[in-house]
């Protein structure tokens, strides 16, 4: 009799335990990890409210001063970019980019400039220039040659982008050579023309949360490049190979 | 007789104890839930108020990029001149400079200049070389330098320094 009651306790609390351990189971621990997820779901949304807040109260949303700050800049941009644009030949922007530079040569004191034309750029200024964001924007390549001194040839290249804001002056090679060194200039003509782009290229990188971004382009300080020193003394002509020895006569 | 009256009481004890937990676990979850929702709400009308914040930023983006356009060639060739007339003014009279190339890295230059040193075993010619060698390191807007040297023979020593140099 006592062991049919021992029996009927044992099986009582085994019923109940299985009844707490079926509920944690299939209850108990999936409502816990719901919750923990809910909890970090949410602590996730209010993290980046938080740094949209920060962000929102720090911009300093656009003035007058600044919408007409771009607008003049967008206007200047193309401007420049038209200025070579000659004609409706596919080349005739090339063909008065090459008159301007051989006229800049001359009134430099360079005698032969030799031009020849390379194919389509994607480059500008070492980034791509589907990061400008002008519709219609193409640059071409143009190979410069010729020998000068090089206070002349200084002279000249600081010359191209104050003239022209639209040549960039990129590779440069000086090679010794006889009486005066021989340079080979790449520079890039930017145009607003039917010229397709090339895909490729590195975007200019700019940082999106950079503090630029959040105050008035017109706090951004406009720098003038100073001009080049060419004055003084250019003491030693380098570049330049020794004239040959002359041949010793022997009696 | 009692013992089972004791198992039912013991039952209804434990199936209010886990009714009670259930409760209050819907409860919280139901709470959390409505945090979590109103959070989302308030995320939506942060990014509506953002996208107006990123037309800001886009054109900001566009203005800084065409500044570079219009000032970064300047400030390249003013850099690339002043580099040159630094080589031109350090060099000594018996190293001769043969080829200079520079292209342009966004926001720096790299060099490469090939030259000749002649008899570099005479200690003069040797101190006047390595002389030229450290002028050239020392050039305020470098930003790294090395340099390698091949012997054609030994009355010649050919090199070759490749760096990169700030636009600033």
């Amino acid at each position: 009799m006592r062991a049919k009651q021992v029996i009927k306790v044992i099986l009582f609390l085994g019923a109940i335990l299985t009844a707490v351990s079926l509920s944690l189971f299939l209850y108990f621990y999936p409502a816990v990890k719901a919750m923990n997820r809910i909890k970090r779901e949410t602590s996730d949304v209010q993290t980046k409210i938080g740094n949209m807040g920060k962000t929102l109260s720090f911009i300093r949303l656009p003035d007058e001063k600044e919408k007409e700050r771009v607008a003049v800049q967008d206007r200047r941009l193309i401007s420049e970019l038209r200025r070579m644009d000659a004609g409706p030949a596919p080349d005739s922007g090339l063909d008065k980019t090459e008159s301007y530079l051989k006229e800049l040569a001359i009134q430099t004191g360079i005698k032969t400039l030799k031009i020849t034309r390379l194919p389509t750029s994607d480059q500008l200024a070492g980034i791509s220039i589907r990061s400008f964001a002008v519709p219609g924007f193409s640059a071409r390549s143009l190979s410069l040659g010729f020998s000068a001194q090089l206070k002349t040839a200084s002279a000249f290249l600081a010359s191209i982008p104050a003239a022209f804001a639209n040549l960039i002056v990129e590779h440069l090679e000086i090679r010794e050579s006889n009486p005066e060194p021989d340079f080979r200039v790449i520079v890039k003509a930017a145009f607003l023309g039917p010229t397709e782009v090339p895909a490729g290229g590195n975007e200019a990188e700019i940082d999106i949360d950079s503090t630029l971004l959040l105050g008035r382009v017109t706090e951004i300080p406009d720098e003038e490049t100073a001009a080049p020193d060419l004055s003084g003394e250019w003491p030693r002509i380098r570049f330049v190979t020794p004239p040959p020895k002359p041949a010793v006569e022997k009696k | 007789m009692i013992q089972k009256k004791k198992r039912r009481w013991a039952t209804w004890v434990l199936l209010v104890l886990l009714g009670t937990a259930v409760f209050f676990t819907e409860k919280r979850k139901i709470t959390l839930n409505q945090n979590l929702a109103r959070a989302r709400i308030e995320y939506g009308a942060m990014i509506l108020r953002y996208s107006a914040i990123d037309q800001i930023r886009n054109m900001r983006i566009s203005y800084i990029r065409k500044k570079y356009f219009f000032d970064y060639p300047k400030k390249y060739v003013v850099s690339v001149i002043r580099f040159v007339r630094f080589l031109d003014s350090k060099t000594e009279s018996d190293i001769r400079l043969e080829l200079l190339t520079i292209d342009p890295e966004p926001g720096a230059f790299h060099f490469t200049l090939c030259g000749e040193a002649p008899d570099t075993t005479k200690r003069s010619t040797r101190s006047r070389y390595e002389s030229f060698l450290q002028q050239v390191k020392t050039y305020a807007d470098i930003e790294q330098i090395s340099s390698s040297e091949m012997k054609s023979n030994t009355k010649k020593k050919q090199f070759a320094l490749h760096g990169s140099t700030f636009v600033l």
